[in-house]
């Protein structure tokens, strides 16, 4: 229900994400750019190192962007999620002054760290799209099925987020470990990798890992110009709604002690 | 009250530390503890972070990608001596990613009281060297269960930080400099550290980069220290002296340079404070 009460803030919503990226930005030399150079950065480093110093084979390798593709497809979408995780950790912790305002409404919160991450997300990616229309790799018709497997990560990485962002207003060990575990999911996940080059044994175990088959959904369309494997989808699917019930969940139960804890 | 100025003798470096001690280790243990503040595990996190992200790593690059060092046959000692190569990497991007900001988070410092703010620095570097030292422990640790009894040569590990704990303190101090009036540098720093973590011989061993590209290597302030630290704690090698000595000199000078190059440009921080 507080979803839709969400609508009556839209206006405050609207306002606090512009001041949001009006701040970061603001007296910074080249502004905006820097939304782009910072993981536009990080993919080079990794394709010269994955593709020339550990040599990593893709199954896919028709062309020389491939691998280039490959890794944007992951490390851009990884990005959305591990920022939405990232933010909503702390967003109690660090607006305590406002949580303890009676008449703050703190369902805002996490909107606004989903929104702010999906602005930056929004910047990066459409470049990317951008990219590969220029390069004539635009997948066409299948780059439709993005919608829902964006939408299946964003609202994993809510539930989650809001679960964990009130777990750690009363205990701070939750964001050391949060912090950790989402470094072991990154490597975990085959975004930098393809999922063939796993020992069998340990393929095994990552098919549980419930981004799996998102990444691979990505990487199916971008890379490869196909339709995802919607069946695959399932599972994620349904981990997702459960992460969006527990994190609703534990929010709706314990907001009220938050601003006593805090 | 009258703070005392460093000077340009080659020593100023290491006076800025050996004059404001206590105030830089009461600076130190209060961030050290602020940290682990109302967290259940508390100091043991110090211990526990480095084992876990020792523990992806050494997946990803022992299992997944299967790096193997041409110095050893089995892949047996490779979490130490990937271990070896992230705590130096640790030790300078926990002070060289501060330091942009760091000024700007002490204002008080620069606006209010008469405060020696050019040993800002050192704070976020003894946090650093903490962590490094429970690191090396880790490493020595490690490398008994794992390959035997820690060689005699362990114990010149402290020689190798040092320089490297120097060199950082050099780029700190132009980094905490610009970062006052350049408001871009904390993401430039950013993408600098993440980089220079796969742009070292870190994950890898130098060889496995192509002829054409290793030179570049030399050029990362980690190569060395990595190396050698390596080279002392997990081969039990004597360290390679000429480049350790190299190394040392050249950490001597940045640090001057970086401390000059602050004290010049203090002067205007009060007003883009």
């Amino acid at each position: 229900m507080f979803v839709l009460n969400l609508w009556r803030y839209r206006d405050f919503l609207r306002g606090a994400v512009q001041r949001e990226l009006q701040a970061r930005y603001r007296g910074s030399l080249l502004g905006m750019a820097w939304a782009l150079l910072n993981p536009l950065a990080m993919i080079a480093v990794y394709a010269v190192i994955f593709s020339q110093v550990v040599s990593v084979k893709l199954p896919r390798s028709d062309s020389s962007f491939a691998y280039s593709i490959h890794l944007c497809a992951g490390v851009l979408t990884w990005g959305l999620f591990a920022q939405i995780i990232d933010r909503s950790l702390v967003m109690f912790v660090h607006n305590a002054h406002l949580v303890k305002k009676i008449n703050f409404p703190r369902v805002c919160l996490p909107a606004l760290a989903v929104l702010n991450s999906i602005v930056d997300f929004a910047i990066i990616f459409s470049v990317f799209i951008v990219f590969l229309l220029l390069i004539g790799r635009f997948p066409g018709l299948p780059s439709l099925a993005l919608a829902p497997l964006i939408g299946i990560l964003a609202l994993f990485a809510t539930g989650l987020g809001v679960a964990l962002g009130t777990a750690n207003v009363f205990f701070r060990d939750v964001e050391q470990m949060a912090r950790v575990i989402l470094q072991f999911w990154f490597w975990l996940t085959p975004i930098i990798y393809p999922l063939s080059i796993l020992p069998e044994s340990i393929g095994r175990v990552a098919a549980w890992n419930p981004l799996t088959p998102v990444m691979i959904g990505f990487q199916d369309v971008l890379v490869g110009g196909q339709w995802p494997d919607w069946a695959s989808l399932a599972y994620p699917g349904v981990i997702a709604l459960a992460c969006a019930a527990l994190g609703a969940g534990l929010f709706r139960r314990h907001a009220a002690d938050i601003a006593d804890e805090l | 009250m009258k703070i005392r100025h460093p000077g340009w003798l080659p020593l100023a470096p290491f006076n800025t530390f050996l004059w404001h001690r206590p105030l830089i280790l009461r600076l130190a243990a209060r961030e050290v503890a602020a940290r682990y503040r109302g967290s259940l595990m508390g100091a043991l996190w110090a211990v526990a972070v480095p084992l876990m992200m020792l523990t992806v790593y050494s997946f990803v690059f022992g299992v997944v990608f299967r790096a193997r060092w041409s110095g050893t046959s089995d892949a047996k000692d490779f979490p130490v001596v990937l271990f070896a190569g992230l705590v130096c990497f640790w030790m300078f991007s926990e002070s060289a990613t501060r330091a942009p900001s760091l000024i700007r988070e002490n204002a008080v410092y620069v606006k209010k009281i008469v405060f020696p703010v050019y040993v800002l620095p050192w704070v976020p570097m003894l946090s650093a060297l903490f962590n490094a030292a429970i690191g090396l422990g880790i490493l020595v640790a490690g490398r008994w269960v794992l390959v035997g009894p820690p060689p005699v040569t362990t114990l010149l590990a402290p020689l190798i930080l040092l320089p490297l704990a120097l060199m950082t303190m050099g780029i700190a101090w132009v980094f905490a400099s610009i970062g006052m009036y350049v408001r871009d540098l904390g993401h430039i720093v950013g993408v600098l550290v993440s980089a220079m973590m796969f742009l070292s011989p870190i994950f890898y061993p130098p060889e496995a980069v192509p002829e054409a590209f290793r030179q570049f290597l030399q050029f990362s302030p980690l190569t060395v220290p990595v190396e050698q630290l390596r080279a002392v704690v997990v081969w039990g090698n004597a360290p390679d002296w000429t480049a350790l000595g190299l190394y040392s000199l050249a950490a001597w000078a940045v640090a001057w340079a970086g401390l000059s190059w602050f004290l010049k440009t203090q002067k205007g921080f009060a007003d883009v404070v």
